[in-house]
Formats: structure tokens, C-alpha cells, sequence
């Protein structure tokens, strides 16, 4: 039996939501019971844990934004897309080796492509587009189309392994992925998945 | 579609709010333009062409040692920049004045090329008009973080260095009467000065500034509290945390004075989005055969978890039509993709359509069909909100006559801390009441509810002041203070409600009981809100008596009643702007109409203007001329990430009296149903994946 260990959001921002929670709340609940949102309010964590199946793969996720790691499971498999979830519900959504949403997280990421990346990472290099989309403040959709190169990296971390860096530029936003490549398979790597997220490391188990 | 509740003016609540959103930014740029001591764009005492950030609200609070106010600016429109502003004052008449001003300020062009910016302004349009300013200023980018502002101002900014009107409107006889009304004959009237100066931005936390004054505090100096010496004032600005700046001041060569600025976007939340956890994928399909019982069980209860309640389910060959009342989601859209993932792995795989409506108190506000296998498809596509809403079918909901409470408890409770101000009066310009408040709820059905709420006073001063109404009209709101002094501790409301649909678009509302802390009755609304129309109409008609000031459950002591009403149009323009034209009789018993301008986001944030004019005489209505001032609702979800439907509303005027006075009705129909249009719906349709 593997331990899970959820994702947990750092407490840095507990007492202003808290703050807000004692002003607000004096409004009462809505359209259920009155005073629930006090009662019900926990301003850290992601939401209601999942069940999980303890034997199911497993992918190691640290978060360096928000100096948090931790251990997600497997969920679901659907063609080369599979879902994976922490216990406190933070959710990562990958495409063969690629991330192309986050949940649970705030800046998530909605949807991203990742067949060009994926096309280039079999093959050693290449050059293609992806399209990454977000949530604004406003919870509308927003879209950065982005001209990717894949190549191999100059610096090789160790002889077993070779790392392959994924160069993105966007109209708004630049940002490079790193995968780490031994015998063939991805077994590491670090995406970039917003801007107020900034990247998320995982590794399979 | 969150749910406002009735709010005494509460400012500081949204002080709180805003300094607590800004703490947690860490990226917002701190330059830009920055505010004067008067809160708008400019240098120091003058104002500059720039504008905020579309939609960039601000406090400021600036202090010398004669003057203390505070001010709060929003940026209406990308030009349109308006702000209200409170203060002390001294020199400006015997003893101390405390007065409430209005500014506007429009950016005509933007600077590009050599041209510059370019804006004009109204300072303290309305009020009492002892600040009252015009101008025309234009603004430019030197280079060398320099920007150098120019301008022309008329009254107080016309006062230093003056010439002659160059349109021949030589008089500026301001005679402001009772206050609170626009002076347009004066402005741009009597001489006019010139103003300049520079704004540097010597790092990236910090913005020095000199300007050229053409305000030359005339009556202060008269007054002598001011030793004016010079019109250069000086300035600098900084940065001190993202969106708090700090400034200090030297006016005239005599005087320091320094000031405070939060700020804040409501397009930006602090939490950067929502957090809740994250949804399970759509699924092919869970039950073996239709056993409706069954169904009802297994959906009943997984959809409970996602905070969401059903309350009907019907399934018809290939179709099941689902009625699920929302308690946690800020977003329609959102709830709905929530609950279809619950629906695609609880129903048998057979059935492949979904009728979501959601209901709101019983009434099921829209009705969106969903396709499953679309879902199932598209679910990681990357044009999942694009495919998403071009799948949904969106339409008239059904009528809801056969809905059941399920596994909702009938019975709900809660505490909840209350703040309760009155702010303005002249002797004490802020008191309040902390206390706590027993909300309580008993459902009948999912449209019929016995509910009400009870306060009790911990602290506070709002009752402590001796002054007595002078209105000459009823006192439905004058003496709202004998209220604070009498029922600090009573009965806020006790309603007995029922909510229905007459149409598929037609919505109805019963109150009946203790409908607000000053007046019982019955009220009785009716709502057309045709999901895919930028319009609706409503029409309310009550009639109540006044409740007597302890707040309990007499109505002896005023032996006033009134039957009023009014009909409503609700429009929906782009970008969110809405207009809402209300008219009828008001509580005093005067006819009227008033006219409501908002500016909505799609994350529940609202700030809306309202004024109101009706049979009552400017002299009849007192300081002020007639009832005005403006609204705002803050939603929960967007400081905390966490999903929730509750949302602050904090009403501020300028002053409270008793012509053109509404009555405080809860739950009213279009507050309860906003957010379930198609348009709301649409706009936000990407939260159907989150």
C-alpha cells in the first residue's frame, strides 16, 4: 500500500480569507442554510478529497510556485489521455507525456494541444504550434497560440538519461518544458502551465 | 447569479475587502498612473489626462493637518473614470465642513505619436460644491520615465493666476441650495488658470512629482489655515506593496500632508481562480437498467457532494430531464458541467440526452440539453468551450410543478457576524454596530419557505447621536437611527415566501411578514425573463405599515401604511453594462421613477449608480435634493478561490432621507435569477470544464 500524500496549498494566504470570511459572512448563507459559508469555509484546501485506488500508477507533482509537492493517483484512462488526482482533489490532465489541464489550483490550466509536442518528442526534435487555454478573472475563455521548437538540450543530466527542452512563444507569453528522456520513454519532466501557476514538475513511479 | 443580501451601508466591509484582495497580488505592476491627493489620475493637488486600468477600483486617503478625506474611484469604461468622495474640512466655512463630492473625469484621445492625452473633468460636480472644479488637461510620455501634464481649470482650479473667461462667462455665482444637484451653469464659468507639472518615475516603487497649482485656497487662506506661499507643490509616491501606495506631500511650501491608496481589479482575484476540486471525467454510463427510485437515490446523493441538491428527475426514452437547485457555485455554467458528469456516470448508458434545469427556490431558471457523447468527445479537446456551447441547446425551462425536496433538510440555522454602519452624519460621520445574526429557514417545498433572521448587538455606536428627523414627509427612512437606538437587538426579518412560474418564462414572488428591519406586509412581484433576451420586465406591488423602532413585532407606533409598487426594465447592453429604469409609487407615498447604471462581471463582482426623482420637491426631500448614490456587490468566491454563491451588497448615499425611498424586499426575482440567461451562461461557459 503506497501512502497517499495530498497537495497541499500553503496556509500564506489563510488570514485574509479568513478576514473576508468574517466580513462577508455577515451577509448569511444562500439558497441553503444561512450561515453555512462560516460554517463549511476552509480557506486551504483544494475541496472534497477523492477515492482513490491505492494500486493504481502513481506520478510524484511538485509545484515550485507554490513550494508544494506531493503524490497524485491515477483515475481514469481514456485513449492516451489519463487523469490524475491528489487526495485534497488537485487535479492534472495528461496527454501521453504531455499536461493539458490543470484543476484545483486557481490559475489552471483549461485545455491545451499537445499533439505537435508529442509528434516532436518521438522524434528527438521539431518545430509546431500549441494552443493553451485559461479562465480570466472573469471566467471567460482565453487563448495564446504559441510557436514551439523541440530540441535536445546542451546540458545532459546524466548518461542514462538525455533531456529534451521545448522552446514556446506566444504574442503575451514565452516559456520552456523540459523532458528528461531515458530508454526511449519520458520519465520525468518539467511543463509550464500559466502564469500565475508558472510550472509543474512530475514524475512517473 | 449570486445572491446579494440586504446590507446596511457598509463601507468598511469593503475596505476590508479590498485591502485584504491587494495583499495576496503579487504581480501587479506598480506603475502606471498614479493618484492625487484627491484620489483621480494626476500630480498632487491637479489631475492628469491618464486613466486607470479598465475597471481599476482605488481608495485614497489623504490628511493634512486641516483637511481629512477619503475617496473611491472606479474606472466605469476604458475613458470614463468617476469617483465619490467624503471629508473633513477646515477654512472652508466656520468651524469644520463635512462634505460629500462626485467627480467625473473622460479621457477624449488617447496619446499616440506626438499627441498627448487628453481629458476633461468635473471635480465635485454635485454636493455642496466647495471643491468645485472644471478643467481640460493633456497628458504626455516624455521618455526618461517623465510624463508632463498640462491643463486649464475653471473655479477652484481657475483661482490661481486666473484670466479672463475666454467664452465671455465671466459670473460663477454658485449657489448650491440643498446640495446634491449637478451646477451645470457654472461650470466652465468665471476665470481661468492654467496648471502644469511632472510626474517622474525614479524606480520602479517610487514617482516624484512638482506641479504648478492653479488652486489658490482662496477661503482657507482667508480663514488662515493655510500660510500659502507658493503654487509649487511637491510629491512623492511609493509602491510599498502591491497595490497599497504610500505618498507624501508639500502643499504650498507650508503645509505636509500625506495620503494612503489600496487598489484593486476586479477582473484580477487575488485567488487567481476558482480552486474547488477537481471534477471527475465524464463516464459512459453507470446503472444497468431505468429504475427511477434508484436513480433518484444514487443522484441524489453523489450530486450532494458537488454542493449541489435535485430536487426533480424525469427520464423519457432517451432523455432525462433533471431540476437541481444550486447551493455552492458562483456560475451556472459551472454547476451544470458538475452536475452532467454526475448524470453521465449514474444513468443507465442508454440515455444519451441531459435536460439540466437549474432551479432557483423551486423555479427552474433555464433549461440547457446536453448531448452525451458530444461530452464524452470533446471533453479534451482544446476547443472544448467553443464545441461545448455550440452542442448545448439552451431554452425556456419547464414550469417545475412536480418537484420534490429530496434529501435537502428542510430545516437550515446559522450564526453569522454582522457589521452595520451609518456613515455621513455630520456630528459623527462613522458609527456602527458588530453583532450576530440567527438566520433561520424552514422549506415547506422547494418554492415555499418560512424564514427569517434575528440580530444581536455586541458592540458598537450606531445608536449614539440625538439627532431627530426634520423630514416633512412620513419617516420611512429618517429615522432609521430611533431604529438603531431601539431595536439594537430585534427582529431583522420573518417572511413567509413563495416562489412559482405562471410561463415558462414568467416568475412569481409572495412575501409576506416582517419584510425589512423598518416595514411589514405583503409584497408580490412578477418577473418575465425570456433566457435569451437582453430584456426584462418586472412588476412588484406591496403594501406595508411601518414597523414600530424596537423591531419586534408591533406596527402601532407609526400607524403608517402605503400601498406602492413599481414595474421594472432590466437591460442587458455589451460588456456588461446594464441599465434598469424603475417606476411607480415609493414608500412616502410619492410617484417616481429611479434609473440604475451598473457594470456587471462575470465573476459576480457588480458597481452600479442609481438616482431618483419623483413627486417630492427638492425643499420636500431636504439636503441632497433626492435620493442617489451607488451600489456595490462583492462575491465571496472571487477573494477565497472557493466556490461559493454568497456575495456582500453595500448600498452607500450620500444621505439617507425619506422621498424616493424603496422598499428592502429580499430574495426579489431579478437578483435571484441573474446569472441564469444564456448570455451569462455563454460568457462563461469555459467554467462548464472546470
Amino acid at each position: 500500500m503506497t501512502p497517499m500524500v495530498s497537495v497541499k496549498t500553503p496556509r500564506r494566504r489563510t488570514w485574509h480569507a479568513a478576514l473576508v470570511c468574517v466580513v462577508l459572512a455577515g451577509c448569511g448563507g444562500s439558497g441553503g442554510l444561512p450561515g453555512k459559508v462560516l460554517a463549511g469555509f476552509s480557506p486551504t484546501v483544494a475541496g472534497v478529497p477523492v477515492t482513490v485506488d491505492t494500486k493504481a500508477p502513481m506520478i510524484d507533482v511538485s509545484i515550485a510556485s507554490r513550494g508544494v509537492s506531493g503524490r497524485m493517483a491515477r483515475i481514469s484512462q481514456r485513449g492516451d489521455v489519463s487523469e490524475w488526482r491528489s487526495a485534497d482533489g488537485i487535479g492534472l490532465t495528461l496527454k501521453g507525456d504531455q499536461i493539458i489541464a490543470t484543476r484545483g489550483l486557481g490559475a489552471d490550466l483549461l485545455i491545451a494541444t499537445a499533439q505537435g509536442s508529442a509528434r516532436a518528442l518521438q522524434q528527438g526534435e521539431g518545430t509546431f504550434s500549441r494552443t493553451m487555454h485559461w479562465l480570466d478573472g472573469e471566467n471567460h475563455d482565453r487563448a495564446e497560440v504559441f510557436a514551439c521548437t523541440l530540441s535536445r538540450a546542451q546540458s545532459q543530466p546524466e548518461p542514462s538519461e538525455h533531456a529534451l527542452t521545448e522552446t514556446c512563444a506566444g504574442p503575451q507569453t514565452r516559456f520552456t518544458n523540459t523532458y528528461f528522456v531515458a530508454k526511449g520513454k519520458v520519465i520525468r519532466s518539467v511543463q509550464w502551465v500559466s502564469v500565475g501557476l508558472g510550472t509543474i514538475a512530475f514524475e512517473r513511479r | 447569479m449570486s445572491k446579494p443580501c440586504v446590507k446596511q451601508p457598509s463601507i468598511l466591509l469593503l475596505a476590508a475587502s479590498a485591502l485584504a484582495a491587494k495583499v495576496a497580488y503579487a504581480d501587479l505592476a506598480v506603475t502606471g498612473p498614479g493618484l492625487n491627493s484627491y484620489g483621480l489620475p494626476g500630480l498632487i493637488e491637479m489631475p492628469n489626462a491618464l486613466s486607470l486600468p479598465d475597471a481599476q477600483m482605488a481608495m485614497t486617503y489623504s490628511t493634512s493637518s486641516s483637511n481629512r478625506f477619503g475617496t473611491f474611484v472606479f474606472q466605469a469604461t476604458p475613458r470614463l473614470t468617476g469617483a465619490f468622495r467624503y471629508g473633513r474640512y477646515q477654512g472652508l466655512k466656520e468651524g469644520i465642513l463635512y462634505d460629500r463630492s462626485f467627480d467625473l473625469q473622460y479621457r477624449l484621445r488617447t496619446e499616440s505619436g506626438p499627441w498627448p492625452a487628453l481629458a476633461i473633468g468635473l471635480r465635485d460636480l454635485v454636493g455642496t460644491g466647495v471643491n468645485s472644479s472644471e478643467y481640460l488637461v493633456a497628458t504626455k510620455t516624455m521618455g526618461a520615465g517623465i510624463t508632463a501634464t498640462a491643463g486649464l481649470g475653471w473655479g477652484r482650479m481657475g483661482s490661481q493666476g486666473g484670466v479672463a473667461n475666454p467664452f465671455g462667462w465671466d459670473e460663477r455665482n454658485l449657489d448650491v441650495g440643498l446640495g446634491g444637484t449637478p451646477e451645470t451653469g457654472v461650470w466652465f464659468h468665471g476665470p481661468m488658470a492654467p496648471f502644469g507639472g511632472i510626474d517622474w518615475q525614479a524606480n520602479a516603487k517610487t514617482q516624484v512629482s512638482v506641479e504648478y497649482s492653479s488652486d489658490a485656497h482662496d477661503t482657507e487662506v482667508a480663514n488662515g489655515v493655510l500660510d500659502y506661499r507658493t503654487p509649487v507643490n511637491l510629491g512623492v509616491r511609493y509602491a510599498a506593496a502591491p497595490g497599497v501606495i504610500l505618498g507624501a506631500q508639500v502643499l504650498h511650501g507650508s503645509m505636509l500632508a500625506a495620503s494612503v491608496t489600496l487598489t484593486f481589479n476586479p477582473k484580477n482575484p487575488p485567488a487567481g481562480g476558482d480552486k474547488s476540486a477537481a471534477p471527475p471525467p465524464f463516464a459512459d454510463g453507470g446503472a444497468a437498467s431505468v429504475d427511477l427510485a434508484a436513480l433518484r437515490q444514487s443522484i441524489a446523493r453523489d450530486l450532494k457532494t458537488k454542493g449541489i441538491t435535485l430536487v426533480g428527475l424525469s427520464v423519457s426514452g432517451e432523455t432525462a430531464s433533471v431540476q437541481v437547485e444550486n447551493t455552492r457555485y458562483a456560475l451556472a455554467a459551472q454547476m451544470i458541467g458538475r452536475a452532467a458528469r454526475v448524470l453521465s456516470a449514474d444513468l443507465p448508458a442508454s440515455i444519451r440526452i441531459f435536460a439540466i434545469e437549474p432551479t432557483v427556490n423551486g423555479m427552474p431558471a433555464a433549461r440547457v440539453t446536453l448531448q452525451k457523447d458530444s461530452l464524452t468527445a470533446i471533453q479534451y479537446d482544446a476547443d472544448q468551450t467553443e464545441l461545448g456551447l455550440a452542442a448545448a441547446g439552451f431554452a425556456p425551462a419547464s414550469l417545475g410543478d412536480d418537484l420534490f425536496l429530496g434529501d435537502a433538510r428542510p430545516f437550515g440555522w446559522g450564526v453569522t457576524p454582522y457589521i452595520s454602519l451609518s456613515l455621513f452624519d455630520p456630528e459623527s460621520p462613522l458609527r456602527g454596530d458588530l453583532g450576530l445574526q440567527t438566520n433561520v429557514k424552514y422549506a415547506f417545498s422547494p418554492g415555499l419557505s418560512v424564514s427569517g433572521s434575528f440580530r444581536v448587538k455586541v458592540a458598537g455606536n450606531a445608536g449614539s447621536s440625538d439627532r431627530v428627523s426634520d423630514s416633512v414627509l412620513p419617516h420611512v427612512r429618517s429615522d432609521a437611527l430611533l431604529y438603531a437606538q431601539q431595536g439594537e437587538n430585534g427582529l431583522e426579518t420573518l417572511t413567509i415566501d413563495q416562489f412559482g412560474k405562471i410561463g415558462p418564462e414568467l416568475f412569481t414572488h409572495i412575501s409576506l411578514g416582517y419584510l425589512e428591519p423598518m416595514f411589514a406586509g405583503v409584497a408580490a412581484e412578477l418577473l418575465w425573463q425570456p433566457h435569451a433576451s437582453r430584456l426584462s420586465l418586472g412588476a412588484e406591488v406591496d403594501h406595508v405599515v411601518q414597523r414600530d423602532p424596537d423591531k419586534l413585532f408591533g406596527v402601532q407606533d407609526y400607524e403608517y401604511q402605503v400601498t406602492m409598487g413599481h414595474l421594472s426594465a432590466y437591460y442587458n447592453l455589451t460588456h456588461g453594462y446594464q441599465v434598469q429604469v424603475d417606476a411607480g409609487r415609493y414608500l412616502a407615498g410619492d410617484w417616481g421613477s429611479t434609473l440604475t447604471l451598473s457594470r456587471a462581471f462575470d465573476n459576480g463582482w457588480k458597481i452600479g449608480v442609481f438616482a431618483t426623482n419623483t413627486t417630492v420637491s427638492y425643499e420636500d426631500f431636504g439636503e441632497g435634493s433626492f435620493d442617489k448614490g451607488f451600489v456595490i456587490t462583492a462575491p465571496l468566491s472571487w477573494f477565497t478561490g472557493q466556490p461559493s454563491t454568497t456575495a456582500a451588497q453595500v448600498t452607500v448615499r450620500p444621505i439617507l432621507r425619506d422621498g424616493g425611498a424603496q422598499l428592502d424586499l429580499r430574495n426579489r426575482l431579478h437578483d435571484l435569477l441573474q446569472g441564469y440567461g444564456q448570455g451569462t451562461m455563454a460568457n462563461t461557459w469555459g467554467s462548464f470544464w472546470r
